[in-house]
């Protein structure tokens, strides 16, 4: 039963991204097969890749929120995955920022590096863009932390930054705006959202129950 | 993919100096802000309306773009043109006719250029 459960939760997340795209770019293949704007093409992998890092990045968190036995029961089999899938968020996010920086660069015609530096004083598109490096940075913190888990005892204090990491990037997809306010999105980003703190609620439900029989 | 749908899918460009051009010989140039609402308020193309492609898909056959169909020219345009080009295939499909882009991309390049943009009382 546990595994039909996380069997639907990961097939709802993975249909969620190219579901996203497809209703929101509703001619995503012409596009694609057409001739088009210098860059054009890099910024839909960089959306794209960033769908599934935000879908990805929520299950990691699911996973981290609950007891370790929930998260086996209902969204990861066991620790090594939740490394894994780590690395993969982790990737796929940096996958994002370079390829939307990259994106830039070839329509700018120069690098444009200066997106990676986070900036809250040049206007409301690029503070909402540096939320979303600083979220990055936070995931890179909880890496190192989780890559430093044997040499110190308080690694989890630092790994706790992910979480900062799944707030702020959680506010950049919503604020950046276009396909994140079509309606797939906001029912995705609600369902995202309520998962996060059912997750809370039932961890901290646990410790009252474990304070009770202790 | 057909002939016809790759001529559909591709988005003239149009130079600044054109579109200046055409607006001092008295062609009606309508410029839609593709950015989200916060970021039209900070600055925008002067006679600009707003309408990011998510407004556009929420009503596609609604009275904003009505008026579009008689312009000489529409210009779509965002920060670099990313989602002034959704915006630009968007309302072609929906029927909109003269749709171009500038050639030099975004209300950056039309800043650099110095000429004028307007804020919008929130």
């Amino acid at each position: 039963m546990t595994e039909r459960i996380r069997l639907t939760i990961w097939t709802l997340a993975l249909c969620w991204p190219p579901c996203t795209m497809l209703l929101t770019t509703p001619d995503l293949f012409v596009h694609l097969r057409s001739p088009t704007l210098p860059g054009q093409t890099i910024y839909y992998v960089s959306k794209f890749t960033a769908l599934y890092a935000a879908v990805l990045l929520w299950l990691q968190a699911i996973g981290g929120l609950l007891s370790r036995r929930e998260a086996q029961a209902l969204v990861l089999p066991g620790p090594e995955q939740h490394r894994w899938l780590g690395l993969l968020v982790l990737g796929l996010v940096a996958l994002h920022g370079g390829t939307f920086v990259l994106a830039v660069s070839i329509r700018a015609g120069h690098p444009s590096l200066d997106w990676f530096v986070p900036a809250f004083n040049a206007g409301y598109y690029k503070s909402i863009v540096s939320l979303g490096v600083i979220g990055l940075l936070c995931l890179v913190a909880a890496a190192i932390a989780a890559l430093l888990r044997r040499r110190s005892t308080h690694w989890r204090i630092l790994h706790r930054t992910a979480l900062a990491g799944v707030a702020l990037g959680g506010i950049h997809s919503l604020a950046i705006g276009s396909e994140t306010r079509s309606w797939i999105s906001i029912i995705g980003y609600m369902l995202m959202g309520l998962g996060l703190l059912w997750a809370r609620l039932w961890r901290l439900q646990g410790h009252r129950v474990a304070l009770r029989v202790e | 993919m057909s002939h016809q749908d790759a001529d559909q899918a591709v988005v003239p460009t149009i130079t600044i100096g054109e579109i200046v051009r055409m607006q001092e010989a008295g062609f009606r140039v309508v410029f839609v802000d593709a950015r989200e609402g916060r970021e039209y308020q900070e600055g925008h193309i002067p006679g600009a309306r707003n309408l990011p492609l998510w407004k556009l898909a929420r009503a596609p056959a609604s009275a904003p773009i009505d008026d579009l169909a008689a312009a000489d020219l529409v210009i779509p345009y965002c920060a670099k043109d990313f989602r002034g080009f959704e915006v630009a295939r968007a309302l072609r499909e929906h029927g909109v006719p003269n749709v171009a882009l500038m050639a030099e991309h975004g209300i950056v390049a039309w800043t650099r250029a110095g000429l004028p943009v307007e804020r919008a009382e929130p």
